[in-house]
């Protein structure tokens, strides 16, 4: 559905995006890349509010430079900074949305504004002015407005950031639902968004991808690098500093340690199963460590 | 265009919810609350409440015009760097829908704002009772003039702001308008003159001198044609600057008909804008050309000095005019002139407007005839001993249209439609003597800035007319300063000339003096005479002198002709301008019985002179200046006045002893005043004769 060949972006002289190559078929695709690696730029430039300076994006067949009118037509979009007029209502803003988004006949609109309302659980908050909005509301607001006029390619930019639990699951659940039939390209930095309803997944770090494949994948990078290692509490913060740890607790005055390493940090370490986390930290690390 | 609409409507929303805005709005009515309110405490004319409305909503327009391109600078970022418009910009939405429907909602605010104005005005002059037509053309004018040039400052601003990321815009825009106001200034604060009128093609909106073809003054009647013109132009250039934001937003979000659209539209809208603006300039470079030829042809006039054939009466003229058509007349004319002097005199000079075409001067006694400027240099064939007479005819055509520049522009010399204005002062007839038909100033420093103004002429001898309009042109009744006969036939004997007037007027007597008016003028008219008829009563029962005209033209605005800033011509027709009765300011008796006087305002003594005989007849003054004349000519500012003294107390003696004795003295004093003239007259010095005489006569 999507596919972006040798693409590269810059900002003055900081290059945001370089050399990207990914396809994208149906269903979820999960973007995940620490601060500033280029996530928010590359989703901006799918949705087509920047410009392309190398490289060949197509969206379901139609070039991204030359036809952004018809990716625009299939197009949701989240972005990372949701933001609306406050004097509105949600009401208000979903019928503004729906109309721009082409969704002329009026009856058809209060059906799909009634509806995206449900799904992100908001119909009691309907009438209420977005000012009024809390944080996770507001996001919600946006799930809302992106799933209007059903987008064959939905674009959401940390949708979760902000979600108490419940939302969250409820978010998952809709994502899950959506991401049959349609492409859903998901930035997070929480793992577990992905994790569950996930297929295919990318790291981009420092403008680069990372990593590009299934979320095994990038579980099995950590294969046999992920250690449990019990030290006396006191040689914690010693530890600390020399061991990549990615988790730790405290049973009694021994530290459970999480380590991430090529080899046992110690002798008596003990191999442990690896999570989606360890591969994207290995790939992020590795990359650091340069 | 649906999804465009509703862009309108909901930014609209979104805007008109902001109490920002309406704070603006109510500040902006305050402001006008705090200039009109301590205006009227006072209670101010009528006729200047406009005056007075315009003048300050001129500075108010201008800053509007800079606050206006500013917002639309801030719209124009808004719609491209706002997360909101950002996210719209994700949806199918063209880029023409987007910008426009925000240039729109923008757009209605600053309507707003027009609407506000013109409510303003609107309950003004309503509550002041200005009458209804004047109430109209006057909002009217406001709301093209305000509208047309706000909603350009937006669109400019809105325009410049689509082009860079950059602050700077603010900043360029804050100093082009601030330029502009500069320039402005220099010109409206500034002699009318100050300026190149080919400025005025390059403003967005004025409410004074700008919007004429040629420096003009106020008035909604002169200005609205040229007005709407330049206005229509500026709007076609708002619609143009539009079409270029359209470009500049976005280019590569182009939807393809915008892609394929845009260039042939801003085309197709450039060529509106290129026509208006091209019939602005024609007409103002046409009006600007024939003004300054006009301009130099008096300001080389080597005649400058030479002002009448002393020597010479222009005993009879016959008249025979037709107008064919509009700016144009056909003339034969018969006339008798006389030699008074008692040299035989072989040549005489004449006077006739220049553009006119003559094709024939015929008369017994004419051998030749040549001409310099408005000059007609005649040779006779046998020279005229004294008191001999000889017939002159003449035959010429063509248009006898003036521009004046006064305190607005005038014309003369009308033929129109709607009306013809033909006075002597425009060379419409062969005039005896060599004269100015027009003074000119040329500034050498500002090659530009030259000033042209109607003379005054005084004829030395009455003459006979007998005039008659053949071919009217116009279906008003022809009116004149000479009597009316059959048809449109005029006869009698003037010292002033013939002026020849039809248009939307009557011909009527009041208290003896002949009047020319509008008929919904007569009130006016009817009132003002009333005021002036105890003057000139006064005046001839106190110094023995007529003052009252010959004839009385009543002009609206527009024609009026104001030669010199007399009040009326001293040859007895008065040319005036004329309000509607509810608009006729109050009078002060001392000023308009100092209008009347026989004695110029020429040095001191005149001045102290002329304040004396007012006194002797004005009631209203004495109440004022509770009967201590002393007190009144001190505040007339009479410079030397303390050197006086012994005047004052000889004129004070003989007020104490009635307003008869008082008159009486003035009489000899002005006695005293014609034989001493202008250029020697004293009052000591014509006390102290007049003190001699008495005591003298006491003695015999
Ligand atoms: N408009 C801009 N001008 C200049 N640099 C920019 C601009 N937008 C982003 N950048 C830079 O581009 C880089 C990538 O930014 P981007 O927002 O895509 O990162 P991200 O992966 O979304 O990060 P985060 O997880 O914090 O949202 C950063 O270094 C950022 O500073
Ligand atoms: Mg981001």
């Amino acid at each position: 559905m999507v596919v972006i060949e040798e693409l590269s972006k810059q900002y003055g002289s900081l290059r945001v995006l370089r050399n990207i190559n990914l396809t994208m078929e149906t269903g979820l695709f999960g973007l995940l890349g620490p601060n500033g690696a280029g996530k928010t730029t590359l989703l901006r430039t799918l949705c087509t509010l920047e410009p392309i300076e190398r490289g060949r994006v197509s969206i379901c067949g139609f070039d991204l430079k030359q036809e952004g009118h018809a990716i625009r037509k299939r197009l949701g979009y989240l972005p990372q900074h949701f933001q609306v007029p406050g004097s509105l209502t949600g009401e208000e803003i979903l019928h503004y949305m729906a109309t721009l988004k082409g969704i002329k006949n009026k009856q058809d609109r209060n059906k799909q504004v009634a509806r995206v309302l449900e799904e992100v659980n908001l119909t009691a908050k309907a009438r209420q002015k977005v000012r009024k909005y809390s944080g996770g509301m507001l996001r919600r607001l946006g799930i809302a407005q992106a799933i209007l006029g059903n987008p064959s390619l939905l674009i959401v930019d940390e949708p979760t950031a902000g979600l108490d639990p419940t939302e969250r699951i409820r978010f998952r659940t809709l994502i899950d639902r959506l991401s049959k039939d349609r492409l859903i390209i998901l930035s997070t930095h929480i793992i577990s968004d992905i994790e569950a309803g996930c297929e295919q997944v990318a790291v981009l770090h420092r403008g680069s991808v990372a990593f590009n494949g299934s979320v095994a994948d990038l579980r099995n990078i950590a294969t046999n690098r992920v250690w449990e290692v019990t030290v006396p509490f006191t040689e914690y913060e010693k530890h600390l500093r020399t061991w990549k740890v990615t988790a730790s607790r405290q049973e009694k005055n021994m530290a459970v340690l999480r380590v991430i390493g090529d080899k046992p940090p110690v002798s008596n370490a003990k191999p442990l199963e690896p999570g989606m986390e360890d591969g994207y930290l290995i790939t992020v690390k590795s990359d650091t460590d340069y | 265009m649906s999804t465009m609409v509703a862009v309108v409507r909901r930014e609209c929303g979104l805007l008109l919810r902001k109490k920002k805005i309406w704070i603006a709005y109510i500040a902006y009515v305050a402001l006008w609350l705090w200039v009109i309110v301590p205006m009227e405490i006072e209670p101010i004319p009528l006729q200047l409440r406009g005056a007075f409305f315009f003048n300050r909503l001129n500075y108010i327009l201008f800053f509007a015009m800079l606050f206006f391109s500013l917002i639309g600078v801030y719209g124009a970022r808004s719609t491209r760097l706002s997360e909101f418009s950002q996210l719209m910009m994700t949806s199918p939405i063209s880029n023409g829908e987007l910008m426009w429907g925000r240039w729109m909602s923008q757009a209605i605010g600053v309507l707003l704002w027009t609407l506000f104005t013109i409510m303003i005005q609107f309950l003004w002059y309503q509550w002041g009772g200005v009458p209804a037509t004047q109430l109209g053309n006057d909002v009217f004018y406001t709301g093209m003039m305000v509208g047309s040039g706000v909603l350009f400052s937006h669109a400019l601003g809105f325009s410049l702001g689509m082009m860079g990321r950059g602050v700077w815009i603010y900043f360029l825009v804050t100093s082009g308008w601030l330029a502009l106001f500069w320039v402005w200034s220099q010109v409206e604060n500034h002699d009318i003159h100050a300026y190149h009128p080919m400025l005025s093609l390059f403003m967005p909106a004025s409410l004074y001198v700008w919007v004429d073809e040629i420096y003009s003054g106020w008035g909604i009647s002169l200005q609205l044609a040229s007005g709407l013109l330049h206005q229509g132009m500026i709007a076609m250039l708002t619609l143009l600057v539009l079409g270029i934001a359209w470009g500049i937003f976005l280019p590569k979000r182009r939807i393809p008909w915008e892609r394929k659209w845009n260039l042939p539209v801003i085309g197709i809208l450039f060529i509106p804008f290129l026509c208006l603006g091209f019939l602005r300039y024609q007409g103002i470079a046409s009006e600007w050309q024939r003004y300054q030829k006009e301009g130099e042809f008096y300001a080389h006039s080597i005649e400058k000095k030479k002002t009448s054939e002393v020597n010479w009466t222009l005993e009879t003229m016959k008249l025979n005019v037709s107008f064919p058509r509009e700016r144009f007349l056909v003339v034969k004319s018969s006339s008798q002139v006389v030699n008074h002097s008692r040299k035989k005199k072989g040549e005489l000079w004449m006077t006739l407007y220049h553009s006119f075409k003559i094709q024939a001067i015929t008369g017994k006694n004419v051998a030749s005839w040549s001409r310099k400027g408005d000059g007609i240099h005649l040779h006779f064939k046998k020279p005229l001993a004294e008191g001999e007479s000889t017939n002159i005819h003449f035959r010429y055509q063509g248009n006898p249209e003036r521009i004046w520049q006064q305190t607005g522009r005038v014309k003369t010399g009308v033929v129109e439609e709607e009306g013809v204005f033909l006075r002597k002062e425009d060379g419409w007839y062969p005039l005896l003597g060599l004269r100015d038909l027009g003074d000119s100033w040329v500034d050498k420093h500002v090659p530009w800035r030259d000033f042209l103004a109607p003379t005054v002429m005084s004829e030395e001898g009455r003459t006979t007319f007998d005039v008659t309009v053949v071919d009217p042109l116009t279906p008003y009744p022809f009116t004149s300063n000479l009597s009316k006969g059959k048809g449109n036939h005029f006869k009698g004997s003037s010292q002033y000339g013939a002026m020849l007037l039809a248009g939307h007027f009557t011909h009527m007597k009041i208290m003896g003096t002949n009047i020319v008016v509008p008929p919904e003028m007569i009130p006016s008219a009817r009132k003002i005479i009333a005021r002036q008829q105890p003057i000139w009563q006064d005046i001839k029962k106190q110094l023995g002198t007529s003052v009252q005209p010959e004839a009385i033209l009543f002009l609206p605005t527009g024609y009026e002709v104001d030669p010199g800033n007399e009040r009326f011509t001293d040859q007895g027709v008065g040319v005036w301008g004329v309000q509607r009765l509810e608009q006729l300011m109050a009078e002060d008796e001392g000023t308009t019985i100092k209008g009347w006087l026989p004695v110029p305002n020429h040095s001191s003594d005149t001045q102290f002179f002329r304040a004396a005989i007012t006194w002797g007849m004005s009631r209203q003054l004495r109440e004022q200046h509770h009967n201590r004349l002393a007190h009144f000519i001190e505040e007339q500012g009479v410079d030397g006045i303390d050197g006086q003294k012994k005047v004052i107390t000889y004129l004070e003696e003989a007020d104490k002893h009635g307003r008869r004795v008082y008159q009486e003295r003035i009489r000899s004093l002005y006695q005293a005043y014609l034989r001493q003239g202008n250029d020697d007259f004293t009052m000591r010095k014509a006390i102290q004769r007049l003190e001699q005489k008495e005591r003298g006569g006491h003695k015999g």
